[in-house]
């Protein structure tokens, strides 16, 4: 198994070596992960100030934060995210495909501030987390399957 | 900040513009709406979005003012969102109240306490009128 420590080695020194993914986590390191390693990794260089003169820019405990919720939540099935910095210092990861909107703004490896939308369905909920991450799972598993759907929909049609 | 008073004279088809940072990039492509917008965090600041800054689009531009103005920094993008959506993504309702600085005189704010959702919806409804520049 490759450890989650090579992906963001450069700032985070106490990585917790002991830490295992669950078990969706691939062995490799998809492209994908390494993609959206480094632009997290992208969002250490930026300043104070950034988007107005009070933003701060991201956190150490937010960098952290997105780079172990990325190795542990995410695979080469899910949809590729959007990562923003947001002007408090967290970081922002986005998704708006397959009829849904959903925000997921970490602040540190144990506070997530979530917010979900089903345009199809209308439904809609906004929640804070810090262990238990089983219902983010959850949405993310189900834009996985949407977006292996569709795949499975353009191979037939093709 | 709760005593502030929702001033009338901003119509609700009025634009309001927003500035949108252009690195990193604060733009994304929505597949459930097929265009590029910016992200909700174009509507957040430090406090949360409490008091949003924004620009009258009409008296801005009435006035001289251009959207590369409005942007103020080089590369800076511009999004705009009606005054009348602002007003109505929350309940009670935010206020929109202008605050004239040294460097915008058609400077407003979009008070009130915004949730995340509510700042996706500010996102959703935003028109990008300038794309900011990619650097380098």
């Amino acid at each position: 198994m490759i450890r989650n420590k090579k992906i963001f080695s450069s700032n985070l020194a106490d990585w917790d070596d002991s830490y295992v993914p669950d078990s969706s986590f691939e062995n490799e390191v998809s492209p994908e992960l390494e993609q959206i390693a480094s632009k997290i990794k992208d969002l250490e260089y930026l300043e104070d100030g950034w988007s107005g003169y009070n933003s701060r820019k991201p956190s150490t405990d937010a960098i952290f934060g997105a780079g172990t919720f990325a190795a542990k939540m995410l695979n080469s099935s899910t949809p590729l995210p959007d990562i923003f910095p947001v002007p408090n210092g967290n970081i922002q990861f986005e998704w708006s495909c397959y009829q849904i909107d959903l925000e997921i703004e970490v602040e540190s490896v144990t506070s997530y501030h979530v917010s979900f939308e089903d345009n199809a369905s209308g439904a809609e909920w906004e929640k804070s987390f810090s262990i238990d991450l089983s219902e983010i799972a959850d949405v993310l598993r189900n834009l996985s399957r949407s977006k292996t759907s569709r795949k499975g929909l353009q191979l037939v049609n093709e | 900040m709760s005593e502030r008073q929702d001033d009338e004279s901003i119509a609700d088809y009025e634009n309001l513009l927003r500035r949108v940072p252009n690195w990193p990039n604060m733009v994304k492509f929505d597949e459930n709406t097929q265009a590029y917008r910016p992200t909700s965090a174009c509507f957040d600041d430090p406090d949360g979005g409490e008091e949003l800054s924004v620009t009258l689009e009409t008296p801005h531009l009435n006035g001289g003012g251009t959207y590369e103005t409005a942007a103020k920094e080089p590369g800076f993008g511009i999004a705009s969102v009606p005054a009348g959506v602002s007003r109505r993504i929350s309940d009670p309702s935010q206020k929109l109240v202008r605050e004239p600085t040294d460097d915008d005189p058609h400077h407003a704010l979009i008070v009130g306490k915004k949730t995340k959702s509510q700042k996706r919806k500010l996102a959703k409804a935003a028109k990008l009128l300038k794309k900011p520049l990619s650097e380098g």
